[in-house]
Parts: C-alpha cells; structure tokens; sequence
C-alpha cells in the first residue's frame, strides 16, 4: 500500500513539470529539445504520410464501390421510388357528372358542388415559425372550432405532431371516411377566413385551411322515375338504370394538376382541366311519368286486403307509337334516389308477403316440402313453419334453427333490395297470359293459316291430351268468329287456332316478339331466350297454351315493342328513353333517331287487328270495357295469366295486365299496364279490372296534356269528373242521351290450366 | 549538396512574392473543382422560383441568382488569398518585417483568435438580443451578431454589412497553422505519452469550444482529426501513439455500443439525444424513417442517376425531396445529374489533388511545413471522405460540406488559402 502511494506521488511529481515543459515548450517559451536536433525521424513520418495516402486511397475505393453497388443493383428501385415521390404531389381537379333532362327540360339528376375540408399544417407550421409566434396555430385551431366545430386541442395537437403535413382531409365523418360539406356549412369559414386576412383585420389571419371541390349527386324529384334513372354508388359509379348505361358518357374525365421541369429546370405546374360528362336529353316527360306514378300509387295504396299494402310489382310503360320512343316507365315499388340504401324489408312488404316470400326461399333451399308452409315469427319463439302432413292431415311443425333463420333473413333482404332497384319493366319476366293472343292472332292473319271468319263454339273446356284447358267462363263463352274469341278472351278457341297455325309458322314469326332483347338503352334487360319453345319443346299442349300465353315467359318490354309494331303497320322500333346526348354546353354530341329493326306483319293485318282490339274495349262482351277514359276510344287486350313456381301453378296468385293505344283510329300512344299479384280478395276474377281502370285513370290525364283532341262526345257525369280533376280541354262535346251503361259485364276470369297430377 | 541549392535560389530571388516553381496542377484541379461548385449549386437552386435568364439585371435577382454571385464573389476572393499565400516570400518577408513575422511564428496569436471566435458567440448568443428571421431556415439572434440555423450557431455576422463567415472554417485554417508550429516546437516532447497527451488537452480545449458554443458537432469531428493525423504522423514513437489511437478507436465503438445499447427499441419520438437518433438511423434505416428520410432521399438520386445520369439541370430528386442539395447533399445532386461517372470524376480529382499535396509533404525536409500540408491533406481527406460516406450511407448522417464543391463562402475562401500555403511550401522543395 505505501508502495503504491508513494509510487504515484512520485509519478505525479515527475509527470507535472515535465507536462508543464512540454507546454511552455510548445507554445515556443524556453528551451526544449526541438525535432531533428538530436534523431531525425524524417524517415518514420515519411512513411506514416505513405500510410495515410493509403488509407485515403483505400477509402476512396470502398465508396467507389458502395456507389457502383447502389447504382447497378439499386438503380431501378430508387427510380421507381423517385417517380412515386412525384406523383403523389400531383393533385385530382374532379369533373361533373352529366346531367340527365327530360324532354321539356326539367332536370332529373344533377349534382352540387361540395368541399373536402384540407388541414395544412406545414403552412401554419412554416408561418408561425416565421413569424416567431405559436398563436396562429391556435388560430386556425379556433376557426376549425368555432365554425365547424372541431375539437381545438385535437387540431393544436395535429399540427404539432406533423409540421411537414400539407394534406390532410379533416372533414370526416363518425366512421372516420372522408366527407365533402355542403357549402352552407363551410362558406362562414371561407368568408372568416378571407377576412382574416384583408389590412386592419382585428383577428389574426388564419393560414392552412384549404378546401377542395367535390361533387355529389342529386336527384331533384327524389323517387321520380327511380327505375329508370338508377343512382351513383359511393364511388361515383352509375348503378342501374340509364346511370349505368351511359356511365362512359356521364363520368366525364378528371383534371390533373401536376409539376414538371421545363427546359429552364423551373418547376412549372401543369394542369389538365377537367372534362366534364355529356348530359343526357330523355324521351321521358317527367309530367307524363309523374302523371303515371301517382295513379300506381293510388291503385296500389287502394289495395289493402288483409294487412298488406299492393302488389308485389306494378309496372306501366307508355311509347310513342311511331317513334318507339319511351315517354313514362315505371316499376313499383319506388325507392328514394336520393338515399338507395333506405331500403328496408318493411317498408315494402306486409307481414303476409315476407311469411310468403320467407316460406318460398325455405322451400327452394328444401327444409320444408308441402303445399301451405308459412313461416311463423312470434315474439319471444322460435320461428317455425307449420306443414300439412297428409297422412295425418294435421300440421307438423318444422322449426327452425338459427342459422336458417340468417340464410332466410340474408335471401329475403337481398332479394328485396335486388327487387326493388331493378326496372321491373325490363328485368322481370312473367307468363303474359291473353295479352299474347294479339300476337298468336297476328301470326295467324299475317301467314294465311287464320282468316276472319274462322270461328270456335266454346262450351268452357277443351281438353289438349292430358290436359284440360278451361274457358275464362266457366260454363262456355259460346265463342264465335275470330274476332269475338279475341274480344271474349276464349282460351279454348285459341288452343284450335294455335293448332291451325302449326308449329313451324308459329316458332317462325314469335322469334321476332319472344326471346329477344328489344335493345333499350337501359342496364338489366333480359331477353328470357331460355324461358321460351324452340323446336324440341314446342310440342301439341305446349302449342296450345302458348297460343293464348301460358308456358312461357316475357318482358314487358318484349310485349309492348312486339304489340306496338302489331298496331302501327308492322314496324319493330327500337325502343329509347334518351332523345340525344349534349355536352356541358349543350351541344349535341349524339342524336338518338328511331330505329326501324324489322316488319314483323304487314299493314292489311295490322289494321284488323286494331279493329279486334277496340272491340275488346267497345264491344258489350269485350273484356276490357272499364278501361275506356272519358272523350276518347281506345283499343286494347286484358291478361289475366297463372304464376309459374316451385311445384307448378301457384294457386290464388296472377298476373293481370292491360296492353293499350290511344286515340283509336290513329294510334300515337301505346300503354302497357302489368300489376303483378294484385292484392285483393279473388285474384282469379275480376282483377284484371285494375289494370283496367290504371289504364284509364293514366289516359284520362295523360291524352289532355298531350293535347290530342278529344274524338268520343262526354256524358254529363264524366265531363264532371274531368272538371273536378282539373282538367280542360278546349272541344269538350257534350252529348246529353247517352244510355247510362248498367250492365254488368262479364268481368274476363281467368281460364284454368288443369296439370295432370304427377 | 541540397542546402547549397537552396541557398543559391534563395540569394538569387529575395523578392517579396514569387511564382515560380509553383504547381500548377493544383491550381487546376482546385479551379476545375470550383466549375463544379458553379454549376450544381446553380442547378440545386435555379429551380425553386424560376431562374431569372438576365442575371445582370440587379432587380430580378433571385435568391439562386444571390447564391450563384455570392459564391463567385468568394472564388475569386479565394484563388487571389491562394495566389497571394503561394507566391509570399517568406524569408524576404522575415527580412522586411521582422516583428509581423515573429509574433506569426509563435503559434500563441493563432489559438487565441479560434478560441475568441467561439466565446464571442457563447457570450453573445446569451447577451444578445433575437432579432428576427433572416430567411425560412436562419434566423438573426445575438443582437444582430450571430446566425442561427437547425439549433446550431455556424455563423458571425457583421450586422452593418450583412456578412456572414463561419468560424470554425476560419478555425480549422488557423489551428493547422498553430499546431504545426507547436509540433515544430515541441516534437520530441511528444515521444513520451506524457507529451501527447498534453498535445491533445491542447487540441481538445478549440474542439470543446467548437461544440460547445457553436453547437457544430461534425466541425468538432473533423477539427479533432485533422490535429489527431497531424500528432499522429509527427510522433517519433510509433508504439506510443499506435496505442493511444486504438485506445480511442475502442472508446469509440463502447461509446457507439452503448448508445445503440440505450436507445435500440425505443420510439422516434421519445428520443431526444439527436446524434443517437441518427446513430440509429443509420444501422435501422427501416425502424427510424424521419430520420433516415435525409439519406434515403440522397440514395434515391445516385440510384436513380444510373451510370450516366440524368443530365445537367434534370435531378427529380433536387425539387423538395433533396434537403441542402446546394450544400452537404451536393455529392448526390452530382450523381443524379451526372451518374455514377460523374461521381467517379469528383473522386478521382480528390484523389490527384491529394497525390500533388502528398508529394508535396514526402519532399519537404522543414518539420512546420510538412505537419501544414499534412493538416491540410487531413482536412481534405477527411471532409471528402465523410461527406461522400453519409450521402451513401457508409456514415451517420452528419453535415460537412464537400470541400471547394459545396455552397458557403467561409469553406471555400479558407480552403483555398490552405491550399495557398500548400504551394507556397512545394514551390521550396526539390524535385528527386
């Protein structure tokens, strides 16, 4: 121990002054031994300066290596990042979507400018460093309070924590996903913000708050021709409709806004205006397709048996005889354009019909079997179904487990919004039951097999095979010549007529009406090419009932093209809904003319089968007398056809329909009318009447505003009518003895297709 | 034999400045680097607010305009101090003005003026008024006296006449002066450890100021250097000063280890120890992206440069990605615009630069003159190599400038008069 200390007592002894030497000495005081003067280590530091060039050079090489390594083997993937770097400062400028006008120029769907709201905070930032001052932080943070609301600390914070953000979109909604604000709510934050920033502004001026436009899709007359038009998805995508179908012409471009390096090496901003979508000009008149709304409404609002409120579907379509322009089509049930996502199971069926609907899907996916299986739903059970055993003949009960139950719900929702988005007139396909008969009648005229005076005794059944066929009177129509059959609607005649015509001629001529698409311009056109004979199918009994419209099925769309061209000459139009397509200006970009497709009969044919169909409507026997309107004649042809399902004809359920033109000696109007399950009472007789009588109610507004006059005199009761509606029309003649017309006609009931049981 | 040479050129020619003999390759290299240095901090400003095309016209100027005369104005100034350092007769100097020249020979004025130019700004970064922001990154503090960029007080500045130098430049300068002739002094004194250490308490009390005060952390590095070279290349005991080397070296990578040690693991955000966060970043680029951005964005140019480049006037990388693409990021700029070639051809004018400088120092037989061109080969190799080592990441990143390439007036006007001294000291050596 006392070694040690005194060792480093006498190393520090030592150490001090000779460190103290050291330093006088180096600072150029006192004598000290100089280099050189007594070992010359020139050599030594010679070669040390060798070593050091060395490792320099060395050096040298390994960053020459490290370059050569990061340009052969990283080259690509730092340029590619270099690129994306760029084009993520690149800013979108949105287009407008077209808009869509109808015929007089009322607006159908537009859109309204919005504003994503934009926190820049490497502007505040910047500034207030600047500036040397935090408080225009809390500036822009009490703007974003005070006008919109947001929470002050939340912004502060933001900023704070990224001082290098120039872009983030603040506007949010509860789910946190980016929402443009009506300019309502952000234009007192525009103006506060503007003001802030004139000379003798007493608050400080507020930096970093951007907006950036946006544009959101509006429809004016919210469910007005919903079908039709379709709606815009949260991604600015047309859905349904003509939304869809003209989505290239509608979308427009986007504008871009974009840096580059000019020859100067400037950076130079560049923008790409935005282009904005073509307009869509309609053959619709959103009077004619109000007109035609609120009649299916009422007559559905007028059908409340039993806890439920209309049909299942009711569609109309109104086209321009000589033209196949569309003027009015419509599908119930609506759906608010606005808000397509609104769509839910009770709004729109009744209890019963979600039981029906519910117990068909179970059906399909084979947990139940049975002829009378509804679903039972009871608060606080188990829902179950209750079958008809026919051994017992008593009800079992079938319950069901949870995840039935799921499936069930999932099938009926999905089904429900699939059925009410789509256009029931083009996407829905049925059996058209007796409205066929003018085509099967046509086809007879037109080939020869069928002359007018051909006739048929009816005694109310005819069996085809194995089948029995029944007349709509039960008892026997009595028939007659050609034309009484079609005014009686007699479906044992037409079984006889279906047979003279013969198969070949038969499948000839209904590939012009069935099977195809008719080409509107409209997504979700079915042409049920599948769903109709071809050679192999088309055999006697099939024959037979095709003859009259059972047995296979069509469009609305089909018929009413296919009837049009019957009763204007034979001309097959094309149907349209757009008129033309103009740009953002006006300008017409494409003109949409009537199209000729085909001469499906000749004149001589047509015009007798007008004659037949305003004997349907005059005739005292004729089927559709109630869908005569006040002041004028009209022609038409009622139908009254079974539902096809699972397990053959659906008992108690039908398609009634009314396929129309107006005036009678010069068509210009034809109106298809198809309510699908009408929910009264007896569906089998009389319900065809409603068709009727929508068809009426619709003509009694609609020909009035299309100023066609008036051909038939009033009676004093129908021209009260008219003057209580409100409407006026000019040549109103009125003929005081017109016999009141009391009887009481046959309504048209339909004619039973008997199965063979198998 | 030599000694009678000497003599005999030197009673030939006693005039007070003389070019012959002087290396004109330097000169070239240093005037072709200079080009460089015009063009790309050009090319690294120019873009921003669009280039005036009338330089000329004093109203237009832009702030890439400003920079580009400011730096020409600081190349002239500098070749001519060059010219002026290498034709200086210092024997008839001696003669003329005996006083001048012994208060220069004593390396006491040297160390005084560093050491003041750093206590001027610790006392008056706490005396002085902040006066306000000169520009987005500087601001104006010290009453007026001092720049203040990124937390770190690089500048005096003469408020009439609103100019600014760096002292550590003016540091570096000096203090190979000062510690060449303390070397010439006292090199014996440094056989024993004793003596180096006191030569490194002296190295080390301007390195502390430079931190310290100036908040410069990479001037400190590259100041302790060059004098570490300098006592290392003049030791005459080679076992001594090889181990008080690696004894540093392995204080180094503890004190590297244990700062990994500490941090690793931890948040970006929760570091505060700014040199850690950039040790760190530079081992786990992925786990430190904001502070591995600035590297990333350099490696992104000279990878996308390719062999050739992009052309002059074309780097994507210079328009908002590239942060002091005119200063400590200009290697990158270089080799965007004109690739891995051009990369080469910067590299490769160093390296001969150093070649004359290294000559130059081999054949020098004055201890003081061969210890100033080996301070200044330090000083060149040092910020050559880890400017370029950042930019490619073989480095933490840190801010040096590239010498005589990188914009800034103090760098290169005192680069340029190290490099005076160096010719003046080869034009007295004989050529072998």
């Amino acid at each position: 121990m006392e070694d040690l200390k005194s060792y480093i007592k006498q190393y520090i002894r030592e150490t001090l002054p000779f460190m103290g030497k050291s330093a006088i000495g180096m600072l150029g005081f006192g004598k000290f031994e100089k280099y050189g003067d007594k070992d010359n280590k020139s050599n030594q530091q010679v070669a040390l300066i060798r070593v050091l060039f060395f490792l320099l050079i060395i050096s040298f090489l390994v960053i020459a290596i490290r370059l050569s390594y990061i340009v052969t083997f990283k080259g690509e993937e730092y340029k590619r990042t270099v690129y994306s770097q760029r084009q993520t400062s690149d800013i979108v400028i949105p287009c407008e979507r077209g808009s869509i006008y109808d015929a007089k120029g009322t607006v159908l769907a537009s859109n309204i400018k919005k504003y994503i709201v934009i926190l820049d905070a490497k502007q505040v930032t910047d500034y207030s460093k600047q500036m040397g001052n935090s408080a225009y932080i809390e500036s822009t943070a009490e703007a974003l309070h005070q006008y919109l609301g947001y929470d002050k600390q939340q912004i502060v914070d933001f900023i704070y924590n990224n001082p290098k953000d120039a872009y983030e979109r603040i506007s949010k909604d509860e789910n946190g996903k980016v929402i443009a604000l009506d300019a309502e709510t952000v234009k007192p934050l525009m103006e506060a913000i503007s003001a802030s920033k004139e000379k003798g502004s007493t608050i400080k001026p507020i930096y970093g708050i951007q907006f950036e436009d946006s544009y959101s899709r509006i429809y004016p007359n919210n469910t007005l021709a919903c079908d039709l038009l379709g709606y815009v998805n949260d991604g600015d995508v047309g859905m349904y409709g003509l939304e869809q179908y003209y989505e290239e012409d509608l979308k427009g471009v986007n504008g871009r806004s974009f840096g580059y390096i000019n020859d100067y090496t400037n950076l130079e901003r560049q923008i790409v205006p935005a282009k904005n979508g073509n307009s869509l000009v309609l053959n619709i008149d959103a009077s004619i397709q109000r007109i035609v709304e609120r009649k299916i409404v009422e007559v559905n609002e007028s059908m409340d048996y039993e806890d439920r409120s209309g049909s299942y579907n009711t569609g109309v379509i109104i086209m321009e005889c000589d033209t196949g322009n569309v003027l009015a089509m419509a599908g119930w049930p609506f759906y608010d354009l606005n808000n397509p996502r609104e769509v839910s199971v009770d709004k729109y069926y009744s209890t019963k019909q979600i039981n029906e609907l519910m117990s068909t899907f179970a059906k399909k996916e084979g947990w139940v079997n049975g002829v009378s299986s509804n679903i039972f739903i009871e608060e606080g059970q188990t829902p179950y179904f209750k079958v008809l055993n026919e051994e017992t003949g008593k009800d079992d009960v079938v319950m069901l487990t949870q995840e039935q139950l799921d499936k069930l719900d999932d099938d009926l929702s999905g089904y429900v919004r699939d059925g009410v988005w789509k256009n029931f007139c083009i996407s829905d396909t049925y059996e058209p039951g007796s409205v066929a008969k003018t085509i099967t009648t046509a086809i007879g005229l037109d080939s020869g097999k069928l002359v007018p005076s051909d006739s048929f005794a009816c005694n109310g059944v005819i069996e085809i095979l194995d089948r029995t066929i029944h007349c709509s009177h039960r008892w026997g129509c009595g028939g007659g010549d050609l034309r009484m059959c079609l005014v009686k609607s007699c479906n044992p005649a037409y079984t006889q007529f279906g047979k003279k015509i013969g198969k070949e001629t038969f499948l000839e001529y209904t590939k012009d009406f069935y099977g195809i698409k008719t080409g509107i311009d409209l997504t979700g056109e079915v042409s049920a090419e599948n769903l109709v004979f071809n050679e192999k199918t088309l055999n006697t009994t099939e024959l037979a009932t095709a003859s009259f419209g059972q047995g296979f099925n069509a469009t609305m769309i089909q018929m009413i093209c296919g009837f049009n061209s019957l009763i204007n000459g034979g001309q097959y139009y094309e149907p349209h809904v757009v008129n033309k397509i103009v740009d953002e200006n006006g300008c017409i970009v494409k003109n949409i003319e009537p199209k000729i497709l085909k001469q499906t009969v000749s004149e001589s044919t047509s015009d007798k089968l007008k004659d037949y169909c305003i004997g349907v409507v005059e005739e005292s026997e004729g089927t559709g007398k109630k869908s005569r309107p006040a002041g004028y004649r009209i022609g038409g042809k009622t139908g009254t056809a079974q539902i096809s399902g699972v397990g053959g004809y659906q008992a108690g359920q039908y398609v009634v329909s009314f396929m129309s033109f107006a005036p009678a000696d010069d068509p210009q109007l034809v109106m298809y009318v198809v309510i699908d399950r009408p929910n009264i009472p007896d569906q089998s007789s009389g319900a065809v009447n409603q068709a009727c009588e929508l068809t009426r109610d619709i003509y009694t507004e609609v020909l009035p505003y299309l100023n066609i006059p008036m051909t038939e005199p009033l009676s004093e009761k129908e021209y009260e009518e008219l003057l209580e509606k409100g409407i006026y029309t000019s040549n109103i003649v009125i003929e005081e003895d017109v016999p009141q017309d009391n009887t009481d006609i046959a309504d048209e009931m339909t004619g039973e297709i008997i199965e063979p049981a198998n | 034999m030599r000694e009678n040479i000497k003599e005999k050129k030197n009673t030939a020619k006693e005039k007070l400045f003389s070019a012959k003999e002087i290396d004109i390759s330097i000169i070239f290299i240093a005037i072709f680097l200079s080009v460089f240095c015009l063009v790309f901090v050009y090319s690294a400003l120019a873009f921003e607010e669009g280039a005036s095309k009338t330089i000329l016209n004093v109203l237009t100027l832009k702030s890439s305009d400003r920079t580009l005369i400011k730096t020409v104005v600081y190349i002239v100034l500098g070749v001519t101090g060059m010219m002026i350092l290498a034709t200086a007769n210092y024997k008839a100097l001696k003669r003329v003005f005996p006083f001048i020249s012994k208060i220069l020979s004593n390396p006491i004025i040297y160390y005084a003026v560093s050491c003041g130019l750093f206590l001027f700004i610790a006392v008056m970064k706490n005396v002085g008024a902040d006066v306000g922001g000169e520009s987005e990154k500087t601001a104006i503090v010290g009453g007026g006296w001092l720049l203040k960029a990124n937390g770190a007080y690089r500048w005096i500045r003469i408020p009439g006449l609103n100019i600014s130098f760096q002292p550590s430049e003016i540091a570096k300068f000096l203090l190979i002066i000062c510690f060449a002739i303390m070397i010439y002094n006292a090199g014996m004194s440094l056989k024993h450890v004793r003596g180096i250490v006191v030569y490194l308490i002296f190295a080390a009390i301007p390195t502390a100021l430079i931190f310290k005060c100036s908040s410069d952390m990479s001037s400190a590095i590259v100041m302790l250097g060059i004098l570490f070279i300098m006592m290392f290349v003049a030791a005459p005991d080679l076992k001594k000063s090889l181990a008080i080397t690696g004894t540093l070296f392995l204080a180094g990578i503890l004190a590297l280890t244990l700062i990994v040690a500490i941090y690793h693991g931890k948040e970006e955000s929760e570091i505060n120890f700014y040199q850690a966060k950039r040790i760190l970043a530079w081992l786990y680029p992925d786990e430190y992206p904001a502070s591995a951005d600035q590297t990333n964005q350099a490696l992104y140019a000279i990878g996308s440069g390719g062999y050739l480049g992009e052309g002059i006037g074309n780097s994507m990388q210079k328009i908002k990605k590239l942060p002091e693409a005119q200063n400590d990021m200009i290697f990158a700029l270089i080799c965007e615009e004109l690739g891995f070639a051009g990369g080469m051809i910067v590299i490769i004018m160093y390296l001969v630069l150093i070649f004359r400088m290294y000559m130059i120092a081999q054949n020098t037989d004055n201890l003081f003159e061969r210890m100033v061109v080996v301070g200044v080969i330090a000083h060149v190799g040092l910020q050559v190599i880890i400017n370029i080592c950042v930019v490619t990441r073989l480095f933490p990143n840190t801010g040096i400038p590239l010498p005589l390439i990188s914009s800034g007036g103090s760098s290169i006007l005192f680069m340029y008069l190290e490099l005076g001294l160096v010719l003046n000291i080869g034009k007295s050596i004989v050529r072998k």
